[in-house]
């Protein structure tokens, strides 16, 4: 690191160790190493591999501050949700907010709440995935981390509802870094909205962290979305997840609006028989930035993973996919299908695809792909023939495109945000 | 009689090639017209600059579609004037689903005829009437748009479609050509049940045979950009029998 870059990182990190209750503090365990990753751990820049096409300069020059528990949090895409709903505010927990539906087998509760009340579960798992000696944000997640949801679903628990988590964070220059953990046992089944916010004014930095544990013969399903509005607004979500053997993991990721955002989902696949399947969609106007990074670990036979990322790029936008998908030595029989699909609309666009596989066993069927086009004019023209209006052609075709995608959202709730009817 | 659709001195060009040299056409309501002529001579730029694919740029002439210069509106807007081009090779469009384009299309249609846009009871009807006219299968009317047809599947798609949007005006682009014997039948007969005295075809062939199925009232030679040649429907069996080469010596003189 040049003595300048290290200023700027030290510059960048003091503004946060200001803040006292962090959930670091009630985690000793974890203290030191992740004191020293944050000493050890560069900026990513342009040479860092998995950072390449993501300036992270913008973050790391602004002044950032915590905001307060009490700020507006009026903006939802689900007003009328009726299920138990689970609201953080500039990291910190709403109890007032949230309305939660008690059922068998479910704890929830705040994460600062969980570290007093269910000790041994939080010491055993928490920051167990997570790359807090790797990945500069994830250690600053974990060591400014103020609060987040913790969720426990005992043997065999099956919610009846969904649980929304809606994540608020507004003000200038607020910063938040939530932290989940949610933990499947064995049978458990649970389907989950998570949504992210930004009001239109705003200047944010949102640095949001889950951890997810699918337990044996358990299954998780989770549709994520994100509405960030304003421009000066930067968001990095990371999920972690490790599958228990015979369990499914299914993440969907919609990105509605964002001007920068950093998705990066892993899942350890550590369990025979598991399905995980990650989905996603992104359609960019303007000059937003969005960079999804993904990564699969099969490291045992007989798992199959499925995995779509489709999006549009309009205007100057700029998009990232990146998927690793690893096939361990010892996971034969493995299925593995993942695809990037892109259409570019505008010469000022540009998309940025690396479907990346590594495989180390002999005996498995593994595809990926990426496709970066233009838009099919003669598509556009067999409808026009039809009666149908040049723009209303385009949105059909978009929508194709995207479709099939969107079908593999699970919550109808979800799809509606995109006028899907059905 | 007025004319449905006037053709005067068209010219047109694409990527600077000039391919319809000044060509004059007149069909009447009722009429089947057929085209034929060698490869090249720009039969199927005809039927892309009549349905407005703006690949091909008009450099002159006119055409006056019902009373409306057809040169001056977009392929949607002729299209809901009711004009309709079967396609050489209908474009596969994965994601959108066959009936969910065509009520897309008939619900603009209405609107812009200002009529009552059909029920989805009356709709599914129209479906199932038109469908068994060209005995396409009801799983196909429910698939992504030509996606996975057969070459035979997708010009009886053709054909359904236009069944569906009830055209003042068809033009067949080779539907006939790489069509067995049975799909040719099957698409002819679509053809034939709709012929009307208002709705007229224009009907573009490589092959005479199609025209043993649709009988046409006039017969064209469509040469190096231009009409040369015009005749009842015998003078299809003429150029059967003898090729292009016996019009060419006579343009020669």
């Amino acid at each position: 690191m040049t003595p300048v870059q290290d200023h700027k990182k030290a510059a960048f990190l003091e503004q946060f160790f200001k803040d006292e209750e962090v959930l670091l503090a009630s985690l000793p365990h974890l203290n030191s190493s992740v004191k020293n990753a944050l000493d050890e751990l560069e900026i990513p820049h342009r040479r860092t591999e998995s950072w390449k096409y993501t300036r992270v300069n913008k973050i790391i020059n602004k002044e950032w501050k915590t905001g307060s528990s009490n700020a507006a949090s009026s903006n939802s895409l689900f007003p009328n949700w009726e299920g138990s709903r689970v609201v953080l505010v500039n990291g910190f927990f709403r109890e007032d907010l949230s309305t939660l539906k008690p059922e068998d087998g479910l704890v929830l509760t705040s994460m600062k709440d969980a570290i007093a009340q269910h000790g041994e579960l939080i010491h055993e798992h928490c920051a167990s995935l997570s790359a807090q000696n790797e990945e500069l944000f994830e250690a600053h997640n974990l060591a400014f981390s103020k609060d987040g949801l913790f969720l426990y679903l005992s043997k065999n628990a099956v919610l009846q509802g969904s649980i929304l988590l809606e994540n608020h964070v507004s003000g200038q220059n607020i910063s938040a870094q939530n932290r989940n953990l949610i933990i499947l046992e064995q049978g458990a089944q649970l389907n989950m909205i998570v949504a992210h916010y930004g009001d239109q004014e705003d200047l944010i930095f949102s640095n949001d962290l889950s951890e997810v544990f699918v337990g044996e013969n358990a299954q998780y399903t989770c549709d994520l979305v994100q509405n960030y509005l304003g421009e000066e607004q930067f968001a990095i979500n990371t999920f972690w997840a490790n599958q228990a053997k015979n369990s499914r993991f299914t993440l969907s990721t919609s990105t509605l609006q964002g001007n920068w955002v950093r998705n990066n989902v892993n899942v350890r696949v550590s369990g025979e028989n598991c399905e995980t399947n990650l989905y996603g969609t992104y359609q960019l106007r303007n000059k937003q930035h969005v960079d999804n990074h993904t990564m699969i670990d099969h490291k045992v036979p007989h798992c199959e993973s499925n995995e779509h990322y489709k999006g549009i790029l309009y205007d100057q936008s700029t998009g990232v996919f990146n998927g690793k998908v690893f096939v361990r030595e010892d996971a034969q029989k493995t299925n593995a299908f993942q695809q990037n699909g892109n259409i570019v609309m505008s010469d000022n666009a540009s998309m940025n695809s690396k479907p990346e596989l590594e495989i180390y066993a002999d005996d498995v069927k593994c595809s990926h792909g990426s496709t970066t086009g233009q838009f099919d004019e003669e598509a556009v023209f067999y409808l026009m023939a039809r009666g149908i209006s040049e723009q209303n052609a385009r949105e059909l075709l978009v929508k194709a495109f995207v479709g099939e995608v969107l079908e593999e959202i699970h919550h109808p709730e979800v799809k509606a945000l995109f006028g899907e009817e059905e | 009689m007025k004319p449905l659709l006037s053709i005067n001195n068209l010219q047109a060009e694409v990527e600077g090639h000039e391919i319809l040299k000044g060509l004059n056409l007149t069909i009447n309501p009722g009429e089947v017209h057929a085209i034929m002529g060698p490869n090249g001579s720009g039969k199927s730029t005809l039927a892309s600059v009549l349905a407005g694919n703006e690949d091909y740029d008009v450099t002159g002439g006119s055409v006056d579609f019902d009373g409306i210069d057809l040169l001056d509106i977009d392929a949607s807007e002729r299209a809901k004037e009711g004009l309709f081009l079967a396609f050489q090779y209908p474009v596969e469009i994965p994601g959108v689903s066959n009936i969910n384009f065509l009520r897309a299309a008939l619900k603009e249609i209405h609107e812009h005829k200002e009529i009552d846009p059909l029920t989805a009871k009356e709709f599914l009807a129209k479906v199932k009437e038109k469908s068994a006219l060209v005995e396409l299968d009801g799983k196909l009317t429910n698939r992504s748009v030509n996606e996975g047809f057969s070459g035979g599947e997708k010009k009886r798609n053709e054909i359904f479609q236009m069944a569906m949007l009830e055209p003042k005006m068809a033009i067949l682009d080779e539907t006939d050509s790489g069509l067995d014997i049975d799909a040719l039948r099957i698409v002819a007969q679509g053809v034939n049940a709709m012929r009307s005295p208002e709705r007229s075809f224009l009907l573009i062939t490589h092959y005479q045979r199609l025209l043993d199925y649709i009988v046409p009232d006039f017969v064209h030679v469509l040469y190096q950009g231009q009409i040369v040649k015009s005749g009842p429907k015998e003078l299809a069996l003429e150029l059967e029998e003898k090729g292009y080469d016996w019009i060419k010596e006579e343009m020669a003189f």
